[in-house]
């Protein structure tokens, strides 16, 4: 009888599901990876999450920390997005996706009409790259970059204006 | 036949009694008459001045008239006088002349004295202290003074004299004190068709005052003091005591009252001063004042009276809402100078609450020098908060030395030494000398004003003329200018580039400040040459044509455009011997910039350059002059750059493959950026 329980829990320790703080960063991302690919977005969100506050070594936290802002921002919570982005520059200043962080923050400045903080983003935007057309009339960022959300992202620079383009369309733009 | 008797008594005793006084009059005449001219001589030596009398006399009971009584400067010739009183009337106490035996005076009623306004003002500056002195040696008692339709005449204006006529009264009843009075302007227009008619007289409404007050052991307590006209309406209180007066009060005016001219006197008008004055008599009356849109409140002023220098110690005020200080001193006696200093936290005149907070400082100081006034001084405003951006500029300073003031018939002309402007906007600061500036504008009522002005200008000249019209509170100018032959370069407190153009300029200008600050117009300059310009300093690192950091020109010119958005030169045009230049360029706010330009250059400059020679043998010399059409945007110290389709782009790209396109575009954007790092 005794040898029966004893079976039995350990049976149940064996088959029952890991406490999530037991996770690695490597499983926690392919966990969210996973969850994206079957369309949900939320769960993804929250292992994306826990990897960025608790992993913060993690080799997978620059893209996941970027895949949180894109989340908050487009379930409008721009406090939260502003949070994340701002973190994102000051964790990761010389990333390559950082342009496309500080136009999320622009998007969210303008969306709560803060004109200082708009101008000087929009200057920060327009000392990232000095243009040069010699036979082309427009220069694409060199990284163009697909989110593990699955948005892909591009900066066009004409010569006037810097385009920013969301899955092919552009969703906003800084003028010269 | 009692009666017949008894009125034939009282007849007699009526004729026997005018008899008396004719008597007695003639007599008192005849003493008068003998004794005149000691009466004049001692009056002369008691007061300050010559003086003169015609005639005096008596009549009954107790008035003494004085006829063709004169004040004079210096000798007393018939024309020479300042001050002429056709009639003097002095009212004697009968009473004390019978029991105390002595001439006391109750009133003098000075008729229709008349004086000229500029010669009277300089004898009362010139003889004020022997002025004060003269009336502080005067017993003090109850006496009445007053002065009926004096006038003063202002200088002639073709046909028409102005004249002001006042009227005042002024009592002294043992301690208490009080005058009050009114004066108007006359305006005699002379029909220049007719000149034996005489002249149409027109005046203004009277502008009263009233003063009532008491004597105190060290000075006078003013009770209240006012100043009642069609626009403007004051009330001051305080006191004198020894050198020093306080006053408080507050004023209100109406500025955008223009002066009317009523034909007469009518008799509404002449019952309604009747009325003031009847009621000045005994109280005095809180009027209102319709219109205003001046308001002077919280006035506190401290001033020390130490002849002949007057210290301003303190000069409180708040002008619609808004806070004035202003201390200062004068020295009224030859030589003449004064100085003071004005702050204030200044929003607007007109509508506080949308105005940003500016910080204004005045100092001015001025002396006479060989009977001229010469003044030097700073305007300093600076802008202490932005909101909405309301004004065009963060900060303006004007300093100048030297000013000199003439006035010469109905002009007032200025003669200035040095004169700096400098402002400061979010854009760019700009700095303006002129040394020599002369200015004219003719002394009138009305609006605008125009000033005539000319100076010299960073070795050239500066003619022009402004307009400045009062809108509301605010003034609005407008002004034409005209600029021969300064030194370009000269000009960068204007736009920091000019440092690098070189030549005479010459330019026309419109200057505009409200609603919004522009100045624009057009340049030209002739024989000079551009140093390490901007855009041609970056064209040289970038294509290695050293010789583009020196670019000598025949003729250049361009319009321009500066205002509160930036700065702009459109239709540049510069043609010198390899290199031709049209465009536009603009420098916005945050030096961001806008541009675009054509270049001719001629084969043999582009061959100079180890980056275009390749190209140019490509083309095997096909073309004399070759196009480069250009655009440039973004920061000016970091301009974006685009090669706009031209003939000699196509001939390049169908030129070479697609590859060399893609190296060369790589090699300039690799250069580029190695010269931004460099940098």
């Amino acid at each position: 009888m005794k040898n029966k329980i004893l079976s039995i829990g350990f049976l149940l320790i064996l088959l029952s599901p890991k406490p999530a703080f037991t996770q690695t960063d490597y499983e926690k991302y392919h966990s969210a990876l996973k969850a994206i690919k079957t369309g949900q977005e939320d769960f993804a969100f929250l292992d994306l999450l826990s990897l960025t506050k608790e992993d913060p070594q993690s080799k997978y936290r620059l893209v996941s920390l970027f895949a949180c802002g894109e989340y908050y921002f487009h379930k409008f919570n721009y406090r939260q997005a502003l949070n994340i982005f701002s973190e994102f520059i000051e964790d990761y200043p010389d990333s390559k996706i950082k342009p496309y962080a500080l136009f999320y923050i622009l998007k969210i400045a303008k969306s709560w009409k803060n004109a200082e903080m708009v101008e000087i983003l929009e200057n920060k935007i327009r000392d990232m790259k000095q243009v040069i057309l010699v036979f082309k009339e427009t220069n694409e960022y060199k990284y163009r970059y697909t989110s593990i959300l699955g948005r892909k992202y591009k900066l066009i620079y004409h010569i006037d204006r810097v385009e920013f383009n969301v899955d092919g369309e552009i969703v906003e733009q800084v003028s010269y | 036949m009692l009666m017949a008797k008894l009125w034939n008594r009282c007849l007699i005793k009526v004729k026997l009694l005018c008899l008396a006084v004719i008597i007695l009059a003639l007599v008192c005449n005849i003493l008068i008459g003998l004794s005149a001219n000691r009466l004049i001589e001692s009056a002369n030596k008691k007061f300050f001045k010559p003086i003169s009398v015609q005639w005096i006399y008596y009549l009954p009971p107790n008035f003494i008239f004085l006829r063709n009584l004169s004040i004079y400067e210096n000798n007393s010739s018939p024309g020479e006088e300042i001050i002429a009183f056709p009639t003097v009337r002095i009212n004697l106490s009968l009473w004390r002349l019978i029991t105390e035996k002595r001439f006391y005076v109750l009133s003098i009623n000075c008729l229709h004295p008349a004086a000229q306004h500029y010669d009277f003002m300089r004898f009362i500056a010139r003889n004020l202290e022997q002025i004060l002195e003269f009336f502080r040696t005067l017993p003090l008692q109850d006496i009445q003074l007053s002065i009926s339709n004096a006038t003063l005449a202002l200088p002639k204006n073709n046909n028409r004299q102005d004249k002001l006529e006042i009227n005042l009264i002024l009592k002294l009843a043992g301690e208490s004190v009080s005058a009050y009075g009114f004066s108007k302007k006359k305006v005699y227009l002379q029909d220049p068709t007719d000149p034996i008619k005489p002249p149409s007289v027109m005046k203004t409404s009277p502008l009263r005052y009233a003063f009532t007050g008491s004597l105190t052991p060290y000075g006078v307590a003013v009770k209240k003091m006012e100043l009642n006209g069609e626009g403007i309406r004051s009330e001051l209180w305080g006191e004198t005591n020894n050198a020093v007066s306080e006053i408080k009060g507050f004023i209100f005016a109406n500025t955008t009252l223009k002066e009317k001219l009523y034909e007469g006197s009518g008799l509404a008008e002449k019952l309604k001063s009747l009325y003031f004055n009847l009621k000045h008599r005994f109280t005095p009356e809180t009027l209102g004042l319709p219109g205003a849109n001046l308001f002077i409140f919280n006035l506190d002023a401290r001033l020390n009276f130490k002849y002949p220098d007057i210290e301003v110690e303190r000069l409180n005020f708040s002008v619609n809402a808004n806070p004035v200080e202003i201390k200062g001193k004068a020295h009224i006696t030859e030589p003449f100078s004064f100085n003071f200093n004005l702050h204030s936290k200044f929003r607007n005149l007109e509508n506080i609450k949308k105005s940003a907070l500016k910080d204004v400082s005045l100092a001015v100081n001025a002396n006479s020098q060989d009977k001229r006034l010469i003044a030097g001084g700073s305007l300093n405003i600076a802008c202490l908060e932005d909101k909405n951006k309301d004004l065009p500029w963060e900060k303006i300073e004007l300093v100048f030395r030297d000013l000199e003031l003439t006035f010469a018939e109905h002009l007032l002309k200025t003669h200035t030494n040095w004169l700096s402007l400098f402002c400061k906007t979010d854009t760019n600061n700009y700095r303006i000398i002129l040394d020599n500036l002369d200015t004219e504008n003719k002394i009138s009522e009305n609006w605008p004003k125009i000033v005539n002005f000319s100076s010299q200008f960073y070795n050239g000249s500066l003619d022009g003329q402004a307009s400045i019209l009062l809108k509301k509170l605010t003034p609005v100018i407008k002004a034409e200018l005209d600029v021969k032959n300064a030194e370009a370069n000269k000009l960068e407190g204007i736009l920091i580039h000019f440092s690098k153009i070189h030549g005479g300029i010459s330019s026309r200008m419109h200057f505009l400040n409200s609603p919004r600050m522009v100045l624009e117009g057009d340049m030209h300059i002739e024989n000079g040459y551009l140093n390490d310009f901007e855009f041609f300093k970056w064209l040289a690192e970038v294509f290695v044509l050293p010789s583009l950091r020196r670019v000598n020109f025949k003729q250049a010119s361009s319009d321009f455009l500066v205002s509160e958005n930036g700065a702009e030169l459109r239709n540049m045009r510069l043609e010198s011997e390899d290199l031709k230049l049209e465009g536009y360029f603009k420098l916005g706010a945050e030096d961001l910039t806008s541009s675009k330009m054509s270049l001719l250059f001629s084969y043999g400059l582009l061959n100079e350059s180890p980056k275009f020679a390749p190209l140019l043998k490509v083309l095997q010399k096909e073309l004399d002059l070759i196009a480069f059409d250009f655009q440039l945007a973004g920061n000016l110290h970091r301009m974006n750059f685009k090669w706009l389709q031209s003939d000699f782009k196509d001939r390049v790209q169908k030129a070479i493959p697609n590859f060399i396109e893609r190296k060369i575009e790589r090699n300039i954007e690799e250069f580029i950026a190695g010269l931004g790092q460099g940098s």
